[in-house]
């Protein structure tokens, strides 16, 4: 047994020795050694390769790094950047100059898959090649966290200037042993401590790069006086060099009453670390506002702004959400009198009178002290009642973020002058609010009590009604009126209808009447063609045959010829003598001895009308008979109607 | 067993009805609140009177008795030394809302009378503080004629008007009297403006009643401003309950018309007046 501990002492002094010199020199002079800040790396992450090159001659020169070529199209490269130190030592009086060149890559993956990287520079005109360092590319996300690289923390004074993870170093940080010339029982590596993320500070994706602004509101819906606690996250890539700000703007919130629940001026909240896109950033609180709202509406938290000083001296600005919140007023439904809009939290009162006996027109105080959380009421109105005069109270303030709640305590002092004498109950305080939390109204009372006042006759009571405004008021009304829903006239159709009937009625009557009478006359202008006409004296004819007047039959029996002629034959025998009579209806094409006839019938027809005697009627009816079968005749014959 | 199982059931029940009940009286009904604030009124406690009306209001209570004692709530709080800002303004409101909602003439008059005794106080403020006391300006021409009548008036009118210019048309027509047509022609040439602007104005009564929103100052400080809510330098204060015209409302801000003038006030600087509820 004691044989191995000094066999395992030995190795172990051995390694140590071996670590100390690397550790303090990274590569003996002339040396290269290269190295990766991860072995596992996610699509799209960036990841450094270092070369370190110790010599005390030539600078090196012509960095590159050696891959093989079915590897090139996995990943970007950028750089190098070079950078140089130098150690001079004097040993025994001798000046011993070692220079360090430190040459770093920055890959980014492109593909899956693993590289193998060859770093390699010219030394005194020779190439040099260091170590193969290889490098898997994995999907982005899944790649082992990586602590932030502690020469380039960003977060300097957020994080006091400390390594968030711990001050050890890995046992071997540089892989030299390669797991060999260890003790069995030696101490294995140490594994890098994991951080704690905070869910709900986790995004999909981050808002810009280097850093960003996150804004988050507790609730999106509201009442009007309920808190709504807004918060500002900054959000620092730990991969990057430590950014600067300037030019913060300030979210607007001016539908809000503001309360701050931290000092913004202050910086010392915890950083928490969240995972945003699959990556770990580092994110820390920088504004906690409690807001409530002022009134109803969907109201805007605009965005906090601030500029980015970017490693390479350009400025970007980065904002963080502009939110909304759903305002509305608090339920009617069991709504208390006296509520006021705006008093929501969860509220005690008490109240303190003194001295409980005055002399009339002297004064007391009343302190009256609301506590509890949410929006405490501002104002306080006092149970008014005559003789009695509030003056305006003074107040003061007790008020404070706990746990994230605004709250406190707000004191009204009044000064009350009793003018009236006797025992005056001043009645209670009381005080209406919304609990969002049980979603119910209370109200906080407090009682006064009553207050003795002694007489003193130094206020006249007469006087003191006189000085009262607004006398002689009516009457109160005991109850409710319950009036009718009032009818009016023009809500009505039928009285439009009835205001424009009465003048359109006559418009509708006379233009109906006239209608009507050119209707008329339009038939009757129809009916009285020729042919209609020798109808009508055809049957006033036969009408007078009936009779006995001869006189009128014969005129009848000539008008009936005359409109024959004119009709059948187109010839009017008014026009004519009865000796022209037969020539002329030749002319037209009727047959001669029918054109005899008919003037025979038109002189016997005269003749008998001018009689000095009435005439004989049955030659008459014997003419008329005549006359019908000559018209019938002329109808049968074709004539001309044209001359 | 089974009566056992009874005695629970029956048990649940009514722990159910006296859990439903006591919830019902959490919500108190109108009528209560009516009844309370008229007790609160009448024992000299406006706060108390004020908060129950208000609450009534809150509740979509329409009534012009219960506008009438609002007012006086706020009334009698000025009067017993209470007073807040605004009271006065809402007192003129309430008294206001009482006059446009009823049709009982007892009431109008008590209104108007309270009316007058309120803007009188104002009145007196104003002066002393050295501002105009016009309390009322002169309407617009247009509604100064069609305030001459109520809206059923001038549909009464323009019916009457309407069957005399029938009657005259048809006289005209069918008589041939020389005389009874120059009657007709007089009657009508009377008869037929009437019933146009009668008919006019009963259509702009109409349109008042339906879709203009009149209100109250309730602010003692209800300076004019622009639209852009940017105080205009020259104008006086809108007096505390006068009676306006509101227009229109943007961003916290009401434009009223006061008389001939247009203005931006604060919103919460003037109440509505309801209307009264029409078949």
């Amino acid at each position: 047994m004691t044989r191995l501990t000094i066999a395992s002492f030995s190795r172990l002094f051995i390694a140590f020795a071996f670590l100390l010199v690397a550790h303090s020199a990274h590569a003996a002079p002339g040396d290269v050694h290269a190295s990766a800040d991860a072995t596992k790396v996610g699509l799209g992450d960036r990841v450094k390769l270092h070369l370190v090159v110790r010599t005390n001659s030539n600078a090196p020169s012509d960095p590159a790094i050696d891959v093989p070529s079915s590897q090139v199209g996995l990943f970007d490269a950028y750089g190098p950047q070079t950078s140089q130190s130098q150690n001079i030592t004097f040993v025994n009086g001798v000046m011993a100059a070692t220079s360090s060149f430190n040459i770093d890559w920055t890959l980014v993956g492109k593909k899956l898959g693993a590289a193998t990287f060859t770093p390699q520079v010219k030394l005194g005109g020779k190439v040099v090649k260091a170590n193969s360092v290889t490098i898997t590319f994995v999907a982005a996300g899944t790649a082992p966290a990586r602590p932030p690289p502690r020469p380039q923390d960003p977060f300097g004074g957020m994080f006091g200037g400390q390594n968030p993870f711990g001050g050890n170093m890995p046992f071997d940080p540089f892989g030299m042993l390669n797991g060999q010339g260890l003790p069995d029982d030696a101490q294995p590596l140490q594994p890098q401590p994991t951080v704690p993320l905070e869910p709900k500070l986790a995004m999909n994706a981050p808002r810009g790069n280097i850093a960003f602004l996150h804004a988050i509101a507790d609730k999106t819906s509201a009442v009007v006086g309920e808190q709504v606690t807004y918060s500002v996250y900054i959000y620092v890539d730990p991969d990057q060099r430590e950014p600067d700000f300037n030019d913060v703007h300030e979210a607007s919130a001016s539908d809000f009453l503001k309360q701050n629940l931290i000092d913004d001026a202050k910086d010392n909240q915890p950083v928490q670390y969240a995972s945003v896109g699959g990556k770990i950033w580092g994110a820390k609180l920088i504004r906690k506002w409690a807001l409530f709202p002022l009134k109803t509406g969907l109201l805007e938290i605009g965005s906090m702004r601030l500029a980015v000083v970017g490693s390479r001296g350009g400025n970007a600005a980065r904002t963080s959400e502009s939110l909304a919140v759903k305002v509305d007023d608090a339920p009617i439904t069991g709504r208390p009198p006296g509520y006021v809009a705006g008093s929501v939290g969860h509220f005690s009162v008490v109240a303190n009178v003194s001295p409980r006996e005055v002399e009339q027109g002297g004064g007391l105080g009343v302190d009256v002290t609301i506590s509890g959380t949410g929006n405490l009421p501002t104002s306080l109105t006092p149970p008014p009642q005559e003789g009695v005069d509030w003056l305006v109270p003074e107040v003061r303030d007790d008020v404070s973020s706990q746990n994230g709640v605004f709250g406190g305590s707000r004191n009204f002092s009044f000064v009350v002058h009793m003018n009236k004498a006797g025992a005056i109950d001043l009645g209670e305080i009381a005080v209406p609010f919304y609990d969002p939390a049980t979603k119910n109204y209370e109200v906080a009372r407090a009682p006064l009590g009553v207050v003795n006042v002694k007489a003193n006759g130094k206020i006249d009571a007469a006087q003191a009604k006189a000085d009262q405004p607004l006398d002689g008021l009516p009457a109160l009304k005991e109850t409710l009126a319950r009036e009718a829903p009032r009818k009016h006239l023009a809500d009505r159709p039928i009285f439009w209808a009835f205001l424009l009937f009465c003048p359109f009625s006559f418009v509708l009557v006379a233009g109906g009447r006239s209608a009507a009478q050119r209707i008329r006359g339009s038939l009757e202008f129809r009916r009285a063609s020729p042919e209609s006409l020798l109808n009508k004296r055809i049957a006033d004819a036969k009408a007078a045959g009936k009779l006995s007047d001869a006189r009128a039959l014969d005129a009848a029996i000539a008008k009936m010829i005359e409109q024959a002629t004119i009709v059948r034959a187109g010839v009017n025998v008014r026009a004519l003598t009865i000796d022209e009579t037969e020539d002329h209806l030749a002319v037209r094409g009727v047959k001669r001895e029918t054109a005899v006839e008919i003037a025979d019938l038109l002189r016997a027809c005269e003749e008998a009308r001018f009689l000095p005697d009435e005439g004989n009627i049955e030659k008459s009816r014997e003419r008329l008979a005549g006359a019908l079968a000559t018209i019938d005749d002329l109808g049968k014959q074709k004539v001309s109607q044209t001359a | 067993m089974i009566s056992r199982r009874f005695a629970i059931a029956a048990i649940c029940v009514l722990a159910t009805f006296s859990c439903c009940s006591a919830f019902a009286q959490e919500d108190p009904s109108p009528d209560a609140l009516a009844h309370d604030a008229v007790e609160a009124l009448r024992a000299g406690h406006p706060a108390d009177a004020i908060a129950n009306f208000e609450a009534l209001a809150d509740r979509g209570v329409v009534d012009a008795n219960m506008s009438f004692d609002r007012g006086l709530a706020y009334a009698q709080r000025v009067r017993v030394g209470g007073e807040q800002p605004g009271d006065l303004g809402l007192a003129v409101h309430g008294f206001e809302e009482a006059r446009s909602l009823t049709s009982d003439n007892a009431l109008k008059e008590d209104a108007t009378k309270a009316l007058g005794i309120i803007r009188a106080e104002v009145g007196r403020r104003r002066a002393r503080a050295g501002n105009p006391i016009d309390l009322e300006q002169t309407p617009m021409l247009r509604d100064a004629i069609v305030g001459l009548l109520s809206e059923d008036s001038w549909c009464v009118l323009a019916m009457l008007a309407s069957v005399v210019s029938a009657a005259a048309l048809f006289l005209r027509w069918l008589t041939q009297s020389r005389r009874a047509q120059v009657s007709a022609s007089v009657a009508l040439a009377i008869a037929a403006p009437v019933l146009l602007a009668s008919s006019i104005c009963a259509v702009a009564a109409r349109n008042i009643r339906l879709h203009r929103v009149e209100g109250v100052v309730v602010s003692a400080s209800a300076r004019p401003s622009d639209a852009r809510g940017i105080a205009i330098p020259s104008a006086d204060i809108l007096p505390e309950g006068a009676r306006v015209r509101i227009m229109g409302s943007n961003a916290g801000w009401s434009e009223v018309r006061w008389g001939a003038l247009d203005t931006w006030i604060p919103a919460n600087a003037v109440r509505p007046l309801e209307k009264p509820p029409s078949d």
